[in-house]
């Protein structure tokens, strides 16, 4: 006999957080069966390959015990029955939840996920660099804090959830003083895991440049944890069948996504952009965009909110499209629904529909990652993400989802930068144009189909990374680095020419003090100092079975300066390290540049070079100069950020624009 | 020769750093001044500056302060009283000193707020030196010492606990409850020498109207708040009547203060769950997760939450503000003095609020509205920060053609944190507009202005002319100074 072990563990869940459960109307719709891959060493905790559940409350220093979702009994009842104050409980709903959204994003980006790496000190001849190292599992703590609050740590790769309790006149729904636990939420965990996931992609989206990175990151989580209900097509059969009546005008799918968000407080702030709720008449209706939004709108969490709000419209658009053949079928063609219950059979078929144009978008979303430059990420950049990997995988937008991103973005304002018309060519990144990088690319293209045979049929995300940084680095057992030749010490030989300069926007020459780079802590002064953020083999395959092969590489430099202000008010910038920086009026300025750089392993050329430059690419290669426009929009943003900050940030936060360690922290305050 | 029935009002604000310390002169029937001080306080005193203030008042007033109004009990508004005491109390006689109801221990509401706030204290307290422990040096080194940012760790944490310091000794009367209990700024100024066995100590309440000083029978004080019900109270404001447009009002976060504070029956800490549920043999579990990577351990990250616990009854405190109207009987003009009150303040003078005011022989009742309307001059709440003072419910409807206002701020005398919120632009270009340039700063104006001016407002190169001019003839001056009647 042939033992298999099974596809999928199940697990019982709330669809959305605890407070649904205690109304008769949402309570049967509140359960749900999460299917998740079966973890063959799945052990206490739950502790399976990508997450560990560690249940410690420092706040009363106690340790709850452990589920072990292999038991016997837990395992004959699809987990434990859903509970708020069972802690075992806990552990599997987090369990379950953050496991369903990394599947989710490996079956969009074709790979597995790594969780950005633990950077620690290394010390070698006396040398101290920064060293990656591996992190196997994302921490999840369930009881961590004692606030409405939970957050992803980029410092301690963990999600830490809180718990609070309500005050009664707060809200009808919950009993005063009743404790609400953020752990429990689908929404709260699917975005923090989000959140995790999108640090371990690109781990400068932390880093507050402009006022779109950190709205991104939240806007981004946003639209996973709400894409994510809707891919439950089971939540869906029941709404759509009681309030048939607004289905025509698609009312429903805006008003849930409300809904889902209000059940746990502020957390769905980000979607009150889709619509409101007349106070007069009760009737929800979807806001209509004014076209200004972008250009208005500054605080980051506002800013999140049209980023959704846009999504969501694309989304509604899709189901629109792919629905009113449907609808005419069932109407004998005029589209008008009868009086009465809609046929259950329609009813079905509507949330089928629903249900594949929400994960079609999830999909299309997260694919867009790749193709984001690595730092200082705007809107329009991610337009052209979208835009871009969707014709990659596949040529032909035979129903129109590229036409409805671009539509609902361009309602909201959202233009990318230098961008002369909103159609799918100009919005498409384009092959990169330049003399002699062809030949280079060609020393490249060995190396990288090398690479590219030794990830190919490896699955083990532990292998992977050490291969990855082997790629990078050279070196990763002490061995001497001339054995192996790697991609740092490639770019750093044979890219340090103008021409490359121009394509990427960043400094490989030897006069890189001009423009504020440090010197390269492993090759000494000759070479500029940057960074090789990552090195993944991306195959994907589109639905209509095309294969795409492609090699993705990121960079980023930082470019340091000191801003001079003069007596008329006009400031300019000069490198750190030169004369005239010791008056302490001159504030430090930090430019991030970086470079995506996509490479087709069919065709060995290199496809696209999505940028950040420091250097002003259009006076090269002729003369360097600084990019002046980003770094004043830098100057300008980090200057006016006082209005940004909350009262938390004004008193704790140390300088304005320096690192933050918990970011998300202050973001998500309920 | 003064006009007893439309006298004049002096208000005189000394220039001692962010803080509120301002001196008001009434003519009085026999020609001479009724003296009032309201505060008297500042992020840093320079003593030999204060000593010389007060020499100067001393000249002014003879000694003699008729009436001390104190408002609320931040450093920023009594710090000098206790900096200065011995001079005060040697030099200066208080003949009269008026505090909030909330300093009355005759008061079973004020008790019972002060020891609310007495528990946040302490649990703020708890949380500081818990957090303070877990973050020294050498456990930060521990934890933390490979870690490719360690010098940022170390300077976030140098950040949190100089802003917990600041924020602490902000609060300068309330005592954390394991210490002396009950505590007020009566006490406080009865030890410092300001009240003494012959000073009539009052406490006034919202909705009062005084007109018991018979020496300046052509004034009448009104009183607008502290309100007395907790849910003005800790009302920090909402987001859209107000110059704040950035973050979401808080709740005191009880579960957080029940992990801190033991509760009046001695019990420890509340559970969220059975004790059923809690492992007893965790040494292995420690072992494994909390010794082998330390890094990730989370055993002061929620304590940092103490941070907002701190900020929450910063702004509960300012709520507490004694904030009143001055008004001129004979042409109806009133002087705004609203302390630190917050949103909540602001917002219960609107409900069911009324004074019986006599107009022209007429007694009527009139309304928080009307007083705006009336209002010449306006001592700015906070420090023109954005949480001082509602636009809706405040800037909007000041409307009188002629208006003053009075901003204690100096951005060389502030804390670093302070100046992060101080001033908003949004309300100092709206405050600029509304008195045509006629603005006073305890500090150097053009600096503030310059923080004003963001991309975001607009400010008429006419107004700024003004404040220059009426800024001017005070440079070389300890104090700015101006007339209203």
């Amino acid at each position: 006999m042939i033992q298999k072990a099974p596809p999928f563990r199940k697990l019982r869940g709330y669809a959305f957080d605890p407070s649904l459960s205690q109304k008769i109307d949402t309570a049967f719709i509140n359960l749900l069966t999460y299917k998740i891959p079966w973890e063959e060493n799945l052990k206490e905790g739950p502790i399976g390959e990508y997450v560990e559940v560690i249940d410690y409350d420092p706040t009363t220093q106690t340790w709850y015990i452990p589920v072990d979702l292999n038991n016997n009994y837990i395992l004959a009842q699809d987990g434990l029955f859903p509970s708020e104050s069972n802690p075992q409980y806990h552990q599997q709903m987090c369990y379950a939840v953050a496991m369903t959204t990394i599947m989710n994003f490996e079956k969009a980006l074709g790979r597995p996920i790594m969780w950005s790496p633990h950077q620690i000190f290394q010390n070698k001849n006396n040398q101290t660099s920064s060293d990656p190292e591996y992190v196997k599992t994302l921490r999840i703590y369930p009881h961590a804090i004692r606030d409405a609050n939970a957050f992803y740590s980029p410092q301690k790769k963990a999600l830490l959830f809180g718990y609070f309790s309500t005050k009664s006149n707060n809200t009808n729904d919950l009993l005063p003083n009743a404790l609400v636990f953020t752990c429990l939420s689908h929404d709260i965990i699917a975005h923090e895991t989000t959140h995790a996931i999108l640090d371990g992609i690109h781990s400068k989206y932390s880093e507050d440049t402009n006022p779109d990175v950190l709205a991104f990151h939240e806007a981004i989580a946003d639209i996973v944890a709400l894409f994510q209900h809707f891919t439950f097509p089971e939540v869906l059969t029941h709404q759509i069948a009681k309030t048939r009546g607004d289905l025509s005008t698609q009312n429903l799918l805006g008003e849930l996504a409300q809904q889902f968000g209000s059940a746990v407080g502020n957390y769905g702030a980000l979607r009150d952009a889709i619509g409101v709720t007349d106070k007069d008449t009760k009737i929800w209706h979807a806001k209509v965009p004014n076209g200004l939004e972008y250009q208005n709108e500054k605080e980051p969490h506002n800013r999140g909110a049209i980023l959704v709000s846009a999504v969501f419209d694309t989304f509604l658009t899709i189901y629109r499209n792919r629905t009113a053949d449907l609808l005419r079928i069932a109407t004998g063609g005029s589209g008008i629904l009868p009086e009465g219950y809609l046929h259950p059979d329609l009813v079905n078929r509507l949330a089928k529909e629903a249900s594949k144009s929400a994960q079609h978008v999830l999909n299309m979303c997260i694919r867009a990652l790749d193709y984001c430059p690595p730092v200082d990420i705007t809107f329009g950049d991610y337009l052209r993400g979208i835009i871009t990997a969707d014709i990659d995988l596949e040529e032909e937008d035979s129903c129109e989802y590229r036409l409805a991103f671009i539509d609902s973005f361009r309602k909201r304002g959202i233009y990318p930068e230098g961008i002369k018309s909103l159609s799918e060519d100009s919005l498409k990144y384009s092959a990169p144009v330049a003399q002699n990088i062809g030949s280079s690319v060609s020393v490249l293209s060995d190396f990288l189909r090398k690479f590219s045979n030794e990830m190919a049929f490896t699955f083990d995300r532990k292998i992977i990374f050490d291969i990855t940084k082997k790629y990078i680095k050279g070196d990763i057992q002490g061995n001497n680095e001339n054995d192996f030749f790697a991609l740092h010490s490639r770019i750093a030989g044979k890219f340090s020419t103008r021409e490359f300069e121009k394509l990427t926007g960043l400094v490989f020459s030897e006069t890189y003090k001009e423009f504020g780079v440090n010197p390269s802590p492993s090759y000494g002064t000759a070479f500029p100092s940057f960074y090789i953020r990552s090195l993944k083999l991306a195959s994907r395959v589109g639905p209509k079975g095309n294969k795409t092969n492609q090699i993705i590489i990121t960079l980023s430099q930082n470019a340091h300066f000191v801003v001079v202000k003069e007596d008329s008010g006009k400031v300019h910038f000069q490198p750190r390290g030169s004369s005239l920086n010791e008056e302490p009026e001159n504030h430090p300025l930090t430019l991030m540049g970086g470079v995506t750089l996509i490479f087709d392993l069919d065709k060995m050329s290199l496809k696209y070079c999505i940028s950040k430059p420091i250097l002003d690419q259009d006076s090269l290669p002729a003369g360097m100069k600084i990019n002046e426009k980003r770094i004043l929009a830098l100057y300008n943003y980090l200057t006016g950020y006082k209005a940004n900050s909350s009262a938390f940030a004004a008193y704790f936060v140390p300088e304005q624009g320096t690192t933050l360690l918990e970011p998300f922290s202050m973001l998500h305050r309920l | 020769m003064a006009d007893p029935n439309s006298p004049k009002i002096v208000v005189r604000m000394y220039k001692t750093g962010t803080g509120d310390f301002f001196l008001l002169r009434i003519d009085k029937m026999d020609g001479k001044k009724f003296n009032i001080l309201l505060d008297c306080g500042s992020y840093k005193f320079d003593k030999t500056r204060l000593d010389e203030i007060i020499d100067d008042m001393h000249a002014l007033t003879d000694g003699i302060i008729d009436l001390l109004i104190v408002t609320h009990e931040h450093e920023d508004h009594i710090s000098g009283f206790e900096t200065a005491k011995d001079k005060f109390s040697k030099l200066i006689t208080f003949k009269n000193v008026w505090f909030a109801w909330t300093e009355d221990k005759d008061d079973p509401f004020a008790n019972d707020l002060r020891e609310h706030h007495s528990k946040i204290r302490l649990a703020i307290y708890n949380a500081y030196e818990k957090v303070s422990k877990l973050m020294d040096n050498e456990n930060l080194r521990t934890l933390y010492q490979g870690e490719r940012n360690y010098a940022d760790i170390k300077h976030l944490k140098e950040t949190f606990i100089s802003s917990m310091d600041w924020l602490n000794s902000l609060n300068y009367v309330t005592p954390p409850a394991h210490q002396i209990a009950g505590t007020t700024m009566v006490d406080k100024f009865r030890s410092w020498g300001i009240i003494k066995d012959d000073t009539v100590v009052e406490f006034r309440e919202p909705g009062e109207i005084y007109n018991g000083f018979s020496e300046i029978e052509g004034i009448r004080f009104l009183i607008l708040g502290p309100p007395k019900n907790l849910k003005d109270l800790f009302d920090e404001g909402k987001t859209d009547d107000y110059y704040k447009k950035r973050e979401k009002p808080s709740g005191f976060n009880f579960e957080f203060i029940d992990a801190l504070v033991n509760d009046k029956e001695g019990t420890a800490i509340s559970y969220p769950f059975e004790t059923d549920y809690i492992v007893t043999d965790f040494q292995k579990y420690m072992e494994k997760y909390t010794n082998q990577e330390k890094w990730r351990s989370i055993e002061s990250d929620w304590l940092l939450n103490v941070g907002n616990l701190a900020i929450r009854l910063e702004r509960c405190l300012n709520n507490t503000s004694l904030a009143f109207a001055l008004q001129l009987k004979s042409n109806e003009h009133v002087l705004l003095f609203t302390g630190d009150a917050e949103y909540g303040n602001w917002s219960s003078w609107y409900n069911k609020l009324f004074w019986d005011i006599q107009t022209n022989g007429i007694t009527s009742q009139r309304d928080i509205n009307y007083l705006l309307k009336n209002t010449v001059f306006y001592k700015v709440g906070h420090h023109l920060s954005q949480n001082g003072t509602p636009k809706e419910k405040g800037i909007d409807l000041m409307t009188s053609p002629v208006f003053a206002a009075m901003v204690s701020l100096d951005l060389d005398i502030i804390h670093p944190k302070w100046r992060n919120t101080m001033p908003c632009d949004y309300l100092g270009a709206a405050l600029i507009e509304k008195t045509k340039g006629n603005i006073y700063f305890s500090g150097d104006h053009n600096k503030i202005i310059n923080n004003i001016q963001t991309a975001r407002v607009n400010i008429s190169r006419k107004n700024i002319d003004q404040i220059n001019s009426v800024c001017k003839p005070f440079l070389d001056k300890n104090f700015v100074e101006v007339e209203i009647n």
